[in-house]
């Protein structure tokens, strides 16, 4: 168990180490950042005391492990497009994010589980015919393009939701920003959720379905169904179950991709989360912002990674076993 | 008789993906195709997507690239079938007077050259670096799985708009509208190599150690050559697969890239730049400049999707 965590762990630190070495290479040798904080009419000397005085003078190991120490305490510089610290601009701008993320996710298991099981267990019928179709053409939707669909349709034509923004948003003592308090910032939330949603929930009712008629022609179940359990109870505490290991893993692995396809879904709607910064920040070339977010990112995704090995590892005592008799893990 | 069958050209065997393709297609698999409606319907709008962005002159009502052509007057002008439409812009015209229909058309040129030559670049990476990690081992395996290993702990998605973003600060803001088309396609090729590697890598192991390459090594064969001529054809099929899978992962990375504004530049309008483009107007109610190239991107996505699902169950010796 200690050498299976330790290996994780391990794994994961080379990521997020992999990724500060580009996050600093970028940070060093994209754009002159003398002339992104000077301006292009400075003089010779004021560049050099400036040089001087951010220590790019300095050995670039040095500069690197210095890059680190800041990094590791939270300081990521100052944002050529904005003018303020890089940390700030991030947590003014992850709550939007991480409530819109959290949605997305909930709603998708709550759809996509329940939709995948109903597929599994009426195979051959109209409705898991329907449910197959319709999520094939969840697949295979551009996300942005569902997001404009939603606002024509009820932006534009009906007039019922607002296409851009967070709605009125309460401010939680300084540290954090909800629309979950208002009427209007859960109205702003209904579209982007969706959005965002729509590939998860085609996804995990499909993943759900395949699972369900793989454990369905298992020997257990058909033992269980020949001992006269309910099939209620078959399908429940037998099918489902063993389904929903496999289904976790996943689900855990998308919460990754919802950050990731966030940032379409904040740009349709003009969402104010990390996104749009992004989108912005890559659109005025502001390497500070970029290189935080690159981190950040990283930082979050090796996290889930980790979490969900660790997961499996717990649910899984095959895992386990394999581990013990020196195979791969 | 004799004679003439000694004078029969010696039919070499034939190796190599054309072959592999010809072998799939003696097989069951075109007359699989032929049952299947949706596979065949499927196949037949790709291949009409593909014909039409190849020689947009032929099927396109109008040359979008001809700005002479433009008649102000048709601006806004809403599509055929509705009041104030005209059939000589069946779908409508955008913002400048353009025909939406053959916008979507030179549109779709740019957006399938892309992606296909995405999906062709991230193929080659992947497969080269497959084999060279499954066939040599060691050192090579490990960096090469590694970097796959890290990578993957990030979406597609996010790695095709980080390379975007990073090749763009670097080059500026100025020159990289000139070289959008190759940075995009680069930006794509490597959120994608890493699937091709992986199953490259595993089929070529299983491969490297049946008792043919060992023959081959004994006659004194080179490395090489024994990878290119006698791996290579046996590890493709898979990889055809992928690729028609990948394309529709391509067709919409490319689109929402270029619909968040990090893609082609409307000089270069592709069906994302054209739907960016269209957003713009659909709050104040001309939906067609937007919605009418999102429904050709769903529809084509949705078809290669088809197709490559029916392919991959089709090539399945499993599922037969």
């Amino acid at each position: 168990m200690i050498v299976f965590l330790l290996q994780r762990v391990g794994q994961a630190l080379v990521v997020v180490f992999t990724v500060m070495v580009l996050a600093f290479l970028m940070f060093r040798f994209l754009g002159d950042p003398l002339l992104a904080i000077l301006g292009a009419n400075s003089t010779g000397i004021q560049r050099d005391v400036l040089r001087a005085e951010l220590g790019l003078d300095r050995s670039l190991v040095i500069q690197f492990a210095d890059y680190v120490w800041r990094t590791v305490q939270g300081d990521f510089g100052l944002s050529y497009r904005l003018g303020t610290p890089v940390a700030r601009v991030l947590a003014e701008r992850a709550p939007a994010t991480i409530e819109l993320a959290a949605t997305g996710m909930i709603l998708a298991l709550a759809v996509g589980i329940p939709a995948g099981i109903y597929a599994a267990l009426h195979r051959g019928r109209f409705g898991s015919h329907l449910a197959l179709a319709v999520s094939l053409v969840g697949i295979s939707m551009p996300s942005f393009f569902m997001g404009l669909i939603l606002i024509w349709i009820f932006s534009v034509k009906l007039g019922w939701l607002s296409s851009f923004g967070r709605g009125t948003v309460t401010d939680l003592g300084g540290v954090w920003t909800t629309g979950l308090l208002t009427a209007s910032g859960l109205k702003a939330l209904i579209m982007p959720a969706i959005t965002l949603s729509v590939f998860q929930i085609a996804m995990i009712m499909r993943l759900v379905r395949a699972e369900m008629l793989e454990v369905m022609r298992m020997d257990y179940i058909r033992f269980a169904q020949a001992r006269g359990l309910s099939s209620r109870s078959v399908y429940v505490n037998h099918a489902l179950r063993n389904t929903l290991v496999p289904v976790i893993t996943v689900a855990g692995l998308q919460l990754g991709s919802v950050i990731a396809f966030a940032v379409i879904t904040e740009q349709v709607f003009q969402w104010p989360g990390l996104g749009l910064l992004f989108l912005q920040s890559v659109a005025a070339a502001d390497v500070p912002l970029l290189a935080a977010y690159l981190i950040l990112i990283s930082v979050f995704f090796v996290l889930i990674n980790l979490a969900v090995d660790l997961a499996y590892y717990a649910i899984d005592p095959r895992l386990r076993a394999d581990v013990a008799a020196g195979g791969r893990a | 008789m004799k004679g003439a069958s000694a004078a029969a050209p010696v039919r070499r065997p034939r190796t190599g993906p054309v072959a592999a393709l010809a072998g799939a297609a003696r097989s069951d698999v075109v007359r699989d195709l032929l049952r299947s409606p949706v596979a065949l319907l499927s196949l037949l709008v790709v291949v009409l997507f593909m014909v039409a962005a190849a020689f947009p002159g032929l099927v396109a009502p109008h040359d979008v690239r001809d700005l002479s052509s433009l008649d102000f007057s048709d601006a806004f002008r809403p599509p055929a079938w509705l009041e104030g439409g005209s059939w000589s812009l069946p779908l409508g015209g955008d913002d400048q007077g353009r025909d939406i229909l053959s916008a979507i058309i030179y549109g779709l040129r740019i957006s399938l050259f892309v992606s296909i030559a995405a999906v062709a670049l991230s193929l080659l990476i992947g497969v080269a670096l497959g084999l060279l990690a499954g066939f040599r081992g060691g050192v090579w395996d490990a960096i090469i799985m590694r970097v796959a290993d890290v990578q993957l702990t990030f979406p597609a998605m996010l790695v095709a708009v980080l390379f975007d973003g990073v090749i763009r600060a670097a080059l500026g803001q100025g020159a990289h509208a000139t070289f959008a088309v190759p940075v995009m396609i680069l930006a794509i090729a490597l959120a994608g190599w890493v699937q091709y590697a992986r199953t490259i890598r595993a089929a070529t192991m299983v491969e490297a150690r049946a008792d043919y390459v060992a023959a081959a090594r004994i006659i004194g064969q080179s490395s090489g050559f024994i990878l290119f001529r006698h791996i290579l054809p046996n590890v493709m099929t898979p990889v055809f697969v992928l690729a028609t899978i990948q394309l529709a992962v391509a067709i919409i990375l490319e689109a929402t890239l270029s619909f968040v504004g990090l893609g082609l530049p409307p000089t270069q309008p592709s069906l994302g730049t054209l739907i960016r483009v269209g957003n713009g107007y659909l709050l104040s109610g001309e939906w067609w400049l937007a919605i009418f190239p999102g429904l050709a991107l769903l529809i084509l996505v949705l078809a290669v999707n088809l197709f490559g699902d029916w392919l991959r169950d089709a090539l399945n010796p499993r599922l037969r």
